[in-house]
């Protein structure tokens, strides 16, 4: 049993608790147990926050690491922006003394002191690298056979590649493994690196232009004939869900493609019922995609 | 070697207009991106863009103009427009990391008050509950339909710790910035 502290971030449990649930329910099944981060708060939220000020960013970061360095707990979150936030502050302040001491310097005026002794993992990352692609597999108990999946892996996940863990940002393959694992198909389609729209503060400031984007990745996944879009950020998947119904009031365009955070498809795959998954938190009604596996 | 008529001192130079200021791409440079000053103009930054095609955003001319010392690239409306993808970043050939060299731009702006309004709510948001999206009715009530408790066990259960994020705001200025602008915006 490996404990982490679980990093809710802000639209996971505050616009989709589906996915917080169904990231603590599917985790059991592999001996991780993702437990209540006391008094954490958002991680912040990077584009926009640390456009303001970086230092206040990186200090606002660190102190919720620092809770957790408290505990002794490694932190596990599901959401890429919280990712940038704290894996970065965490690799950042482990690497760099004299930026440690000046962040330091500002978390003293709340008691806090960043020590460097806990890691922050993405749970796509514990899932592929802890748990390997045949444990998932082996927990799969409804196979979603026939299904073609548009995978978005999100920005913040892979880039910028010097400060991150991964082989590739402009080709990898180890979200379209834990796919797979699950009997789906991963669906090749146009720019399928290409960012949602909704980071930098973009998505609050203007939001036609944040829509735009996420219309041309919904275009193409729909022209390559998906049936569902999975992500591992609860911020691209609100700009993915609640953008097409913004996208069919401002443009007239509509998908009605659903979207599925990865800790949901996995819970589909290992029999968790839909009102477990918080599916009704969706604005894009999941039925259709329910009807085609289940 | 006696300075001639011809020679530039940088302190004042002017490009049609418009006065250089040499200290512009020193404040970047001093958020630990000591190579900015490496940008060649090639315009791979722009050429992958995904904003930069649907926008006046264009990264290579950011570089340019904080090289240069054009502090109006700090009033530009589109200066705001990058979502932080960091293509460019990942693509540039000489490693200058031009999202972060908009992000130290943008920090320059926010000093000045040149801060969207949209930003400042966010921080109002975390400012207070230290959520940027805090829990509404409705999501408890979803959040009770999954089997989790009505309020995750963030700030948002223990609000104790705000004042900890407050504290930040505060001796970072930023919340000075933040009840400045929101007084004139009034």
């Amino acid at each position: 049993m490996k404990e982490y502290n679980f990093f809710l971030g802000c639209i996971a449990p505050n616009r989709y608790p589906g996915i917080e649930a169904s990231a603590v329910k599917t985790s059991r099944e592999f001996g991780i147990e993702l437990c209540d981060f006391k008094g954490a708060s958002c991680c912040p939220a990077p584009g926009a926050f640390g456009s303001m000020d970086i230092n206040a960013w990186l200090a606002l970061a660190a102190r919720n690491i620092c809770l957790s360095e408290k505990e002794g707990k490694d932190i596990a979150l599901v959401c890429n922006g919280c990712y940038k936030s704290l894996f970065e502050t965490n690799y950042r302040l482990k690497e760099n003394p004299e930026l440690r001491e000046k962040v330091n310097s500002v978390l003293a005026n709340a008691g806090y002191e960043f020590q460097g002794t806990q890691e922050v993992r993405h749970l796509i990352d514990v899932l592929h690298k802890d748990v390997g692609v045949e444990k998932v597999k082996e927990s799969v108990e409804v196979p979603l056979t026939g299904l073609n999946v548009a995978i978005h892996y999100g920005c913040h996940l892979l880039r910028p590649k010097v400060e991150r863990i991964f082989d590739s940002s402009e080709r990898p393959v180890f979200f379209d493994e834990l796919v797979e694992a699950l009997g789906a198909k991963s669906i090749d389609y146009k720019e399928k690196m290409m960012c949602c729209g909704a980071g930098g503060g973009v998505r609050s400031y203007k939001i036609d232009l944040a829509l735009d984007m996420v219309n041309e990745k919904l275009y193409n996944m729909t022209q390559a004939g998906a049936d569902v879009v999975v992500n591992v950020c609860p911020f691209c998947h609100l700009q993915l869900d609640r953008g097409q119904l913004e996208i069919k009031e401002k443009f007239g365009d509509v998908y009605d493609l659903p979207v599925l955070h990865y800790s949901q498809l996995l819970g589909i795959a290992q029999g968790m019922s839909p009102e477990e998954l918080g599916l009704s938190a969706h604005v894009i009604d999941v039925e259709p995609l329910l009807a085609k596996v289940l | 070697m006696m300075a001639t008529e011809g020679m530039r001192n940088p302190k004042h130079e002017q490009l049609g207009k418009t006065v250089l200021d040499p200290n512009l791409i020193k404040e970047v440079e001093a958020h630990g991106l000591d190579k900015a000053r490496m940008c060649y103009q090639c315009g791979t930054c722009s050429a992958g863009c995904p904003m930069g095609q649907r926008s006046g955003l264009r990264v290579r001319k950011v570089m340019r103009k904080a090289i240069l010392g054009m502090r109006d690239v700090l009033d530009d409306p589109d200066l705001w427009l990058c979502t932080t993808c960091y293509t460019c970043t990942d693509r540039c050939p000489r490693r200058v990391v031009p999202t972060d060299v908009i992000m130290a731009l943008r920090n320059i702006a926010t000093r000045e008050k040149k801060v969207p309004m949209s930003m400042i709510k966010i921080m109002g948001a975390i400012y207070k509950t230290g959520h940027g999206v805090p829990n509404n009715e409705e999501n408890a009530k979803q959040r009770v339909a999954v089997g989790l408790p009505p309020n995750p066990p963030t700030t948002h259960s223990y609000p104790e710790y705000i004042k900890d994020i407050q504290t930040i705001l505060e001796v970072t200025g930023l919340l000075k910035i933040k009840e400045e602008m929101e007084a004139e915006s009034q």
